[in-house]
């Protein structure tokens, strides 16, 4: 990968967050990490990202919220966001769907299955 | 996305880095349309381009329908080693008149 | 990855959330519960559920699960929560601290209190059970996401059902974006280049018949398609999982390899306003042939009157097979696909096929050098021109065929990782295995014949070399011990090691147990490596002899015997406390070799040519080989001499200058005095005719361009021969042979 792609990691685990961000650093991917949708936010505000990899269940601000937040920003209105969660109901992920998440994975994070849910959307 | 435009003798060129994809392209496209109406000779330089997605892509495309249809010269030109292996991955390596780099091209 | 840094932080981790929870459920004893509070448990119970998950701990999942469960009852409002409530979620809360302490202390689950978490778990059950209108998942849902992509593109696969098939072996793939797909953060060039993680795109054209002037467009709606080639050994439903994100309102067809003529015109079909420059593009990326364009256009404008509604053609032939709707639906409920990478062709043959097929070519490449030889003593200047080229051609063919037989000896270390796990965890030993140099190729029938005194020597080391945990720790040793195969390339030999760090040999105990086994007389001195000999003798020991101090008796001698089966050694070394390394050394074995061609009273001889370390001049190395002193002085150093005239008793008269070859086997070296070094050349290794017995040190015959038959000499077997000749004073055995 000759430009490191950046993947904002948000997640109140450091655990899981542990688990992601050593797949994808080993994958070349550049990750910043939040702990959650607030910090989240705030460095979407600042930084170029390419792909948001996101808890859904957070303190302070959720993952719908923190999607709904980003899409404010205007670097980020399109940002893909592959939601990360243990929950898998039907409707939440409709309420997703129309917020344009298209991506979930389900916990526990499977690293393979998290690479290649990444790859799919930036590309190996 | 950064441009940085150069006119000199009614000819305009502009160098456009960073990035030219989803996050950016409403604003570019704004630019773009700018820089097109104003000169009959452009050169787009992508010799700092770090990023380039579908959506970048055929903003390009679409500026140079709208040139070719009007007459006016485009030419794009020393994509940067990303944007060339970008390029090349989408079969549009032809869209880039003049390489610096050294990437297969496709005959146009 | 290595999960245990992340077990600790886990820990870490889980005690903080309980913490919050303890905090959250006083905080609702006093004030009452509250929306707030009720997530904040629910957060926790999930956060933890979530980590645990990661390692496997189903027992912590199965409990936070049903918490969660529960509390998810309360948020959605279909259950007061009460006070009683309270009182079970800090009941849940202690079992949960154990459940960590447990993890913490490695206590296995079912020790931790186990009725009190049945208890928890049917009481938390109750709560969600009186709520419940809908079914809900059980405990170990988590793991099965019961999710249905709600939105599907269009996929279609199109393999035509008249016309000839197109002369195709790839893939053709058509996608048509939907236009939100962009705004979705789904970037179609991103998915082509994912392709290439289980094949190849050959070629992709972009289809621009949408895009609009600059000024109209809309830059963050989708307006290209994507016409794309592409070559997998991949099946179509790992395809369409690839496209798994493209939304409803995209069109993806896909086009198997060889698919029908009519798939491409439906395909071009479906574009009317684009079809001939579709048609075009096909033929660009190599979809079709010009010709085959031209013939899928006749067949368009013969088509039966009158046409179908365009498009109507796709709607009516219903060609998605069911798989693929299958696979389209529960793309997401498996993880994917092994990432295959770029997957290279197999074909399988017939070993014994391959063995014909070397043993042709090693008689062509005799006959080769014959027909060169011929051209050249009569001096046929343009049969020798033609020649040269051919033996090149033959030559490249060598290579290549003989390139088929190998394999790299990494297939056989493949059984070991997992082996080596399992016997570990039955023997209660931490084992840590190494593994280099498993791309060292050798000769596939090797291999095949490697796997069984290897997993021998691997069962020995776990059973009695390695210690446990404990004893290791003891001895001030790391306590995970180290296994490790070892395989690279050593003149003219491949070498596998295996080495260990565990407790080594014991000298006496193997000395005292040969004893008693009849294998030593008592009063019998032993050098150390003839000590440690005996542990290869047949009936040296039985499984449960020398046991946890050295005891590598187990079978031993069956290994030894299976090496040396392949014209390979084994070799030992061991320091009693610090590890055992067992060393195979195997004959590259090719049926083709180089060698180095000898005469001796105008025989020839052949020495594969990686075995040769120098040639030297007989009267010059200060060597006498009269009587017992065959020994050569090379350098200062002395080098066993072997004189190959009496060793297979060829008439004198002896010439009067002679020469050495010097060769080298494993880390041992031996003169062999020979009347001329002939030089260089390429031979095929036959098996040894039996009109010529079984004399010693030959390990085969080949044929010479002459027509003349050549000894091919065994040189492990030699070497030996020289240096016990040498060390036990006794005169060369003049056995066998009438070559």
């Amino acid at each position: 990968m000759s430009v490191q792609k950046t993947i904002l990691l948000i997640d109140d685990s450091p655990t899981s967050r542990g688990v992601a961000r050593q797949v994808l650093l080993d994958s070349g991917y550049r990750v910043l990490e939040a702990p959650d949708g607030e910090v989240g936010l705030e460095t979407l505000r600042k930084e170029q990202v390419q792909l948001v990899v996101s808890d859904l269940v957070m303190p302070r601000l959720d993952g719908f919220g923190l999607v709904h937040g980003m899409r404010a920003i205007e670097n980020h209105k399109f940002t893909p966001v592959l939601m990360l969660t243990s929950i898998s109901r039907d409707d939440l992920r409709e309420q997703g769907l129309s917020m344009g998440i298209r991506a979930w994975v389900t916990k526990p994070v499977l690293p393979d299955h998290l690479l290649d849910t990444v790859k799919k959307l930036l590309g190996p | 996305m950064r441009i940085t435009v150069a006119m000199a003798r009614g000819r305009i060129r502009a160098r456009l880095s960073e990035s030219l994809d989803i996050s950016s392209v409403e604003e570019a496209k704004d630019k773009l349309l700018q820089l097109s109406n104003s000169s009959n000779s452009l050169e787009l330089n992508l010799s700092g381009m770090e990023r380039l997605d579908t959506a970048g892509i055929q903003l390009l495309l679409a500026l140079r329908r709208r040139r070719e249809n009007r007459n006016q010269t485009l030419r794009i030109s020393h994509p940067s080693g990303e944007v060339a292996k970008i390029l090349f991955r989408a079969g549009l390596s032809r869209i880039v008149d003049e390489a610096v780099v050294s990437h297969r091209e496709e005959s146009p | 990855m290595d999960l245990d840094i992340l077990r600790s932080e886990l820990i870490l981790e889980s005690r903080e959330l309980l913490a919050e929870m303890e905090t959250a459920l006083l905080k609702m004893e006093r004030e009452g519960p509250t929306r707030e509070h009720i997530d904040a448990l629910f957060r926790v119970a999930h956060t933890i559920k979530g980590s645990v998950g990661i390692f496997g701990l189903d027992h912590i999942v199965a409990f936070t699960h049903a918490m969660e469960t529960a509390l998810d009852a309360f948020r959605n409002g279909s259950v007061p929560c009460t006070g009683e409530h309270l009182g079970l979620f800090l009941e849940c809360a202690d079992h949960l601290e154990r459940l960590i302490e447990g993890l913490e202390r490695n206590t296995p689950p079912e020790e931790i209190a186990h009725d009190v978490q049945t208890a928890l778990e049917a009481r938390l059950l109750r709560i969600s059970k009186t709520s419940d209108p809908e079914p809900r998942r059980g405990a170990s849902s988590s793991n099965v996401p019961a999710e249905r992509p709600p939105l599907r593109p269009e996929i279609e696969i199109l393999e035509g059902r008249a016309g000839p098939e197109v002369d195709n072996q790839a893939w053709h793939i058509s996608l048509r974006p939907s236009p939100d797909l962009l705004r979705h953060g789904v970037d179609p060039l991103a998915l082509i280049s994912y392709l290439s993680e289980f094949g190849k795109v050959l070629a992709v054209e972009v289809v621009d018949d949408r895009l609009p002037d600059l000024e109209e467009m809309d830059p963050t709606e989708a307006y290209l398609g994507f016409e794309i080639r592409f070559s997998t050994e991949a099946d179509r439903s790992r395809i369409v999982d690839a496209f798994s994100f493209v939304s409803k309102g995209s069109r993806l067809r896909i086009l198997p390899p060889r698919a029908r003529i009519d798939a491409y015109l439906e395909l071009m079909d479906s574009a009317p306003h684009s079809s001939k420059r579709l048609g075009e593009i096909l033929v660009e990326v190599g979809a079709l042939t010009e010709q085959e364009l031209e013939k899928a256009l006749a067949m368009q404008k013969a088509a039966p009157s009158p046409p179908p509604p365009l498009g109507k053609i796709l709607v009516g032939e219903q060609i998605v097979p069911p798989e693929v709707v299958a696979a389209a639906l529960d793309h997401q409920k498996r993880p994917p696909h092994s990432p295959g990478g770029l997957r290279s062709t197999l074909v399988k043959v017939d070993s014994a096929k391959l063995d014909s097929l070397i043993d042709l070519v090693g008689e062509l490449v005799i006959s080769s050098a014959a027909a060169h030889l011929a051209a050249r003593s009569e001096g046929a200047k343009a049969s020798l021109e033609a020649l040269a080229q051919m033996v090149q051609l033959v030559e490249e063919i060598r290579d290549c065929s003989l390139g088929l037989r190998m394999v790299a000896v990494g297939e056989v270390f493949q059984r070991f990782p997992r082996m080596v796990r399992d016997l570990a965890k039955d023997l209660g030993k931490s084992v840590r295995l190494e593994i280099t140099g498993a791309e060292t190729e050798l000769d596939k029938s090797m291999v095949d014949r490697l796997a069984d005194p290897l997993t021998h020597i691997v069962r020995n080391a776990l059973d009695h070399a390695l210690e446990p945990p404990s004893a290791r720790a003891s001895q001030g040793k790391p306590e995970e011990g180290t296994l490790g195969f070892h395989a690279y390339h050593q003149t003219g030999s491949i070498v596998i090691e295996v080495r260990d760090d565990g407790a080594g040999i014991d000298r006496k105990r193997v000395l005292a147990r040969a004893r008693e086994r009849g294998l030593v007389q008592p009063d019998q001195i032993l050098s150390d490596s003839q000590i440690l000999d005996l542990i290869f003798q047949p009936g040296f020991s039985t499984a449960n002899t020398v046991s946890n101090l050295s005891g590598r008796g187990v079978g031993m001698d069956v290994v030894r015997k299976t090496i040396e089966g392949m014209r390979g050694t084994i070799e030992l070394e061991s320091t009693l406390g610090a590890g055992t390394t067992i060393r195979l050394r195997l004959p590259l074995t090719l049926a083709i070799i180089d060698g180095f061609l000898v005469s001796v009273a105008s025989r020839s001889f052949v020495v594969p040519l990686d075995m040769v370390v120098e040639c030297a001049d007989l009267d010059r190395s200060a060597a006498a080989l009269d009587g017992s002193r065959a020994l050569a002085d090379l350098r200062g150093h002395p080098l066993p001499l072997l004189d190959l005239r009496r060793l297979y008793s060829l008439p004198d008269p002896t010439p009067a200058r002679r020469n050495i070859l010097v060769v080298e086997y494993g880390s041992r070296r031996a003169g062999l005095v020979v009347d001329r070094l002939v030089g260089e050349f390429q031979t095929v290794i036959k098996a040894l005719p039996t009109a010529f017995g079984d004399p010693p040190g030959v390990g085969g015959t080949t044929i010479l361009g002459t027509g003349e038959v050549a000894l091919i000499l065994d040189i492990a077997t030699l070497v030996q021969m020289a240096s016990t000749r040498t060390s036990s004073g006794l005169e060369p055995a003049s056995t066998g042979g009438r070559a």
